[in-house]
C-alpha cells in the first residue's frame, strides 16, 4: 500500500510541473525536460543495448513466430476490457460494444483465452485505446514530455492513465509484485522480440534518434485523442505549430525563385541514381 | 468647377470599379488556393494509390524474386511516386533558405535515399500482409489524403495516410503517415534539432554516413 501512496504522491508532483511549464510558448514541441529525458533515454537505449536487446533476441531464438504472436495476442486481450470501459466513458459506444466487447468474449473463449485472434477472422476490428487518451479527449492536457526509466516515452497525463487503467486490467495492482514484474516483463521481451526489425531499422535510419521517438510517441498520442473526438485526425502543423504541407510564406520570394531554377536543373537527378 | 468634380469623381468611380473587380479577382484566386480538392481531383488521387498499391503488393508476392531484387522493385516504385523535391522542402522548412544551391541538391539526392530505402525495406518485411485503401479526402489547396490499412500480420488495422498532391499533372505523395505519425513531421523536428546546433554541411555529412553505413548492409 506504501508504495501506491508513494506513486500517488510522484504522480501529483508530476502533475503540477507539468501545469507549471504548461503556461509557456505553446509550442508542442516544448520538451522542457530535455536534459534530463536525454539522460533517461540515454539509459534505456544502453539498457536495451546489454539487457533487453540480448534478451530478446533469445526469445526470439527459443519461440517460433507463432508462439510470440499469440504471447502477444493473450496480452492484447487481457487488455480489452480497459479498452472497453475506456471507449464507454469516451463516449465510443460503436467501438465498445460492436468491437471490442465482442472481440474480447469471443477471444476469450473461441480464441482459447486469447491465444488466438478469432475475432479477427469474423472481422472485427481491433482497437487500441487507454485511460491518458480518455482523459485527453475530454480536455486534459498532456503535459511535457517525459522519458520513464524503463518504460520509455511518457507524460504526466500519460503516467496517471497507466496507473488508471492498470486497475481495470486482471493483473499487476491485484496479485503479487514479483509476479507482476514478471509478467511486464515477458510482455516487454516478447514485443521487442517481435518488432525488433523496426526497431532497429528506426534507430539506424534516423538522424537523431530521440527527437524521432518524441516527434512519433507525441504525434501518435494527439492522434488518437483526436479520434477519440471524432475528429479529422490528418495532421496539419508540425511539433513547432509551422503548417506541415504549405511552407511558401516562410521560404521568401527570393528562395522561392532559387527553388523554381533549382528544380528545373535538376529533374535529371545529378546525384546517385546508381543503384 | 462642377465638370472638374464629376471628372474626379468619375476617376474614383473607375478607380473603384477596377479596385473592386481586382478584389473580386484576386479573392476569387485566394479562394480557389484555400479550396478543398473536388471529388474529381480526389477520386484520382485516391486511383493512384491503389495502383500504387497494387504494384507494391505484386512485388511482395512475386515468388521469383530475390530479397534484393524485391526491395529494389519497392524502392523503384517510392521513387517514381513520391515527390521528393516537394518533400524536402517541406521537411527542411524556414532551413531551406540556410541552404547553398548545391547543399539543395545534395539534400535532396541524400534525403531521396535515405527516404526510398525506409519505405523499401520496410514494406518488403510485410510480405504476409495485405494494404487496403478505405478511403480519401479532400484537403484545402487541393491536396487530398489517401487512407490506407494494413490487414494481418503483426501490424493488423494499422493505418497509413498518403498526403498526395497534384504538380505537373502528376499526383505524386507528398507525406506519409502512419497511426498520426507524419513522416514530414518527423523528419522535420530532426532536421531542425541537429540544424540548431549545426552547419547545413554537418547534417548533408551525417545523411550520406547513415546512407552509406545502411548500403553496407545490402
Amino acid at each position: 500500500m506504501h508504495v501506491r501512496y508513494g506513486a500517488v504522491a510522484v504522480l501529483a508532483i508530476l502533475l503540477s510541473l507539468g501545469c507549471a511549464s504548461a503556461g509557456g510558448p505553446k509550442s508542442l514541441d516544448a520538451d522542457p525536460w530535455e536534459p534530463m529525458n536525454r539522460k533517461v533515454f540515454a539509459f534505456n537505449e544502453s539498457l536495451d543495448e546489454w539487457v533487453i536487446g540480448p534478451v530478446s533476441q533469445g526469445w526470439n531464438v527459443v519461440l517460433p513466430d507463432g508462439v510470440q504472436t499469440s504471447i502477444k495476442n493473450f496480452f492484447d486481450n487481457i487488455f480489452m476490457p480497459a479498452v472497453f470501459v475506456n471507449h464507454v466513458v469516451q463516449g465510443q459506444f460503436k467501438e465498445a460494444f460492436a468491437e471490442d466487447l465482442p472481440r474480447f468474449l469471443m477471444n476469450t473463449t473461441v480464441g482459447w483465452v486469447g491465444l488466438f485472434d478469432a475475432a479477427s477472422t469474423v472481422d472485427i476490428d481491433k482497437n487500441y485505446t487507454d485511460f491518458g487518451v480518455t482523459l485527453g479527449r475530454w480536455g486534459i492536457p498532456t503535459g511535457p514530455y517525459l522519458v520513464l526509466p524503463l518504460l520509455g516515452s511518457s507524460s504526466p497525463r500519460n503516467v496517471f492513465g497507466k496507473v488508471a487503467d492498470a486497475w481495470s486490467t486482471p493483473y499487476s495492482l491485484w496479485i503479487a509484485p514479483w509476479i507482476s514484474v514478471t509478467i511486464r516483463a515477458v510482455e516487454l521481451v516478447n514485443l521487442r522480440s517481435l518488432f525488433s526489425e523496426e526497431i532497429e531499422q528506426s534507430r539506424e535510419e534516423s538522424i537523431d534518434y530521440y527527437s524521432f521517438v518524441r516527434s512519433a510517441w507525441t504525434q501518435n498520442r494527439r492522434y488518437r485523442v483526436l479520434e477519440a473526438q471524432g475528429k479529422e485526425a490528418s495532421p496539419k502543423f508540425d511539433d513547432a505549430q509551422v503548417d506541415l504541407y504549405y511552407i511558401d510564406a516562410i521560404i521568401d520570394a527570393d528562395a522561392d525563385e532559387t527553388v523554381e531554377e533549382y528544380e528545373s536543373d535538376s529533374e535529371p537527378t545529378p546525384v546517385d541514381e546508381k543503384q | 468647377m462642377n465638370f472638374f468634380q464629376n471628372r474626379i469623381g468619375l476617376r474614383h468611380a473607375v478607380a473603384l470599379g477596377a479596385g473592386l473587380v481586382a478584389s473580386l479577382l484576386l479573392t476569387d484566386s485566394l479562394s480557389a488556393a484555400t479550396q478543398r480538392a473536388d471529388a474529381d481531383q480526389v477520386a484520382a488521387a485516391r486511383q493512384v494509390v491503389a495502383g500504387v498499391m497494387d504494384q507494391v503488393l505484386a512485388a511482395l508476392s512475386d515468388g521469383k524474386l530475390s530479397e534484393d531484387q524485391r526491395l529494389h522493385q519497392i524502392e523503384a516504385v517510392a521513387y517514381a511516386n513520391f515527390d521528393f523535391e516537394t518533400m524536402a522542402k517541406l521537411v527542411l522548412a524556414r532551413n531551406w533558405k540556410t541552404f547553398s544551391k548545391e547543399e539543395r541538391v545534395r539534400f535532396v539526392a541524400e534525403f531521396k535515399n535515405l527516404l526510398a530505402r525506409t519505405y523499401g525495406s520496410r514494406l518488403q518485411r510485410y510480405s504476409d500482409e495485405g494494404v487496403e485503401v478505405v478511403g480519401a479526402r479532400g484537403e484545402l489547396r487541393g491536396d487530398v489524403t489517401v487512407q490506407t490499412r494494413i490487414v494481418g500480420g503483426n501490424f493488423d488495422g494499422a493505418t497509413v495516410d498518403y498526403r498526395m498532391r497534384e504538380r505537373k499533372a502528376v499526383w505524386k505523395a507528398i507525406d506519409a503517415v502512419v497511426e498520426g505519425v507524419s513522416l514530414v513531421s518527423a523528419y522535420r523536428t530532426q532536421f531542425r534539432e541537429v540544424l540548431s546546433g549545426g552547419s547545413p554541411a554537418e547534417l548533408l555529412e551525417r545523411m550520406s554516413e547513415k546512407n552509406s553505413f545502411s548500403n553496407v548492409g545490402r
